[in-house]
């Protein structure tokens, strides 16, 4: 920290006296250690160290041939956006507004641009003076299979308009999130989970028995019938071991032979008990 | 309950005019009309999720 305490307030040598310093220190460690009482069982241990720094300079200003950065970022946004409200009924583009009013108002040798916010509430519509757009990630991640032992570390650095861009997004936390180890296990396991839904697929073809089986279905005027007719449907699919779930039904109903389908109908007939749902099927 | 998992049931070249249908079955069914994905032909891909299905029935 000394080497960068000289460099960025050392005023009358380095111009950039306005300087963002930024540094972190992390130290990660994971220690198993077997009961004193088993011989067996192996200690593990992990260990993690990082060390990371920023040193970002803002504005080359403060000598006493620039006006002081206050001064200067006061009066250099006041010029801008008077210059943007000039070109406003003239220049629809926000942009080549911005850029115009950039190369009318900001004096040559400035790291600085004109900004505004992505919308009223992120950022601001009025238009400001960015210095530096910065982003950085860091992360890591450690485990040790068969001891159960999990870590995860995560960091971001952003400034100017790209914290606002990464503000604007939600999934971006998430993204950047290490989810804590018993969460990450049941995410996997709720993805192992779903991987083993069976599934079924089928082209759809049309015919007359198809047209039975939807005015059989469509028949149905309340939810208590509409179960009802669903599992008689279910129930035929079976007896004529054409499939056993609600899943084969549809399949079969939309991409099914006709034949198939007939079969169908002759076993739904069979174990249809309501008269005016088996008029349905004729 | 034999299979408490569910199961996707994808359906193509759907004709628009039986996409209510599917719809109006897949909700009678417990399940969700999740997917609905036109064809360069006009015709229509949609994907079905049912809850855990019971083969015994019930």
């Amino acid at each position: 920290m000394p080497v960068l305490g000289g460099c960025a307030f050392h005023r009358d040598k380095n111009p950039h006296n306005d300087v963002l310093v930024f540094a972190t220190q992390t130290k990660f460690g994971v220690d198993i250690s077997a009961p004193a009482t088993s011989a067996t069982l192996p200690a593990f241990s992990v260990g993690y160290n990082r060390s990371e720094a920023v040193w970002m300079p803002l504005k080359p200003n403060g000598t006493k041939d620039h006006p002081a950065a206050d001064a200067f970022a006061e009066d250099t946004v006041t010029k801008l956006n008077q210059c943007d409200a000039s070109l406003l009924s003239v220049v629809a583009d926000r942009a080549k507004r911005n850029a115009a009013c950039l190369a009318a108002v900001l004096p040559a040798g400035k790291y600085v641009s004109m900004s505004s916010g992505i919308k009223n509430d992120i950022g601001g519509n009025a238009l400001e003076i960015d210095t530096y757009s910065v982003f950085a990630s860091f992360g890591a991640r450690g485990g040790i299979s068969g001891s159960q032992a999990n870590g995860g570390l995560a960091q971001i650095f952003a400034t100017g308009i790209a914290a606002q861009r990464l503000a604007s997004n939600p999934q971006v936390g998430n993204a950047l999130n290490v989810a804590a180890p018993a969460a990450a296990a049941e995410e996997a396991k709720a993805q192992a989970e779903e991987a083993k839904a069976r599934q079924v697929e089928a082209k759809y073809s049309s015919g007359e028995n198809q047209n039975r089986i939807d005015t059989y279905i469509k028949g149905a005027k309340t939810p208590e019938e509409a179960k009802r007719r669903n599992d008689n449907l279910i129930l035929a699919m079976q007896n004529a071991q054409l499939g056993n779930t609600a899943a084969d039904v549809i399949a079969l109903e939309a991409g099914g032979s006709e034949a198939k389908r007939n079969a169908l109908i002759q076993e739904l007939k069979k174990v249809e008990t309501d008269a005016t749902a088996l008029k349905d099927l004729i | 309950m034999a299979n408490q998992t569910g199961e996707k049931v994808i359906l193509t070249d759907v004709p628009f005019e039986k996409l209510v249908f599917y719809k109006d079955w897949a909700t009678s069914l417990g399940g969700k009309f999740t997917s609905v994905q036109q064809e360069p032909d006009g015709e229509f891909t949609i994907v079905i999720l049912l809850p855990g299905a019971d083969p015994a029935g019930g």
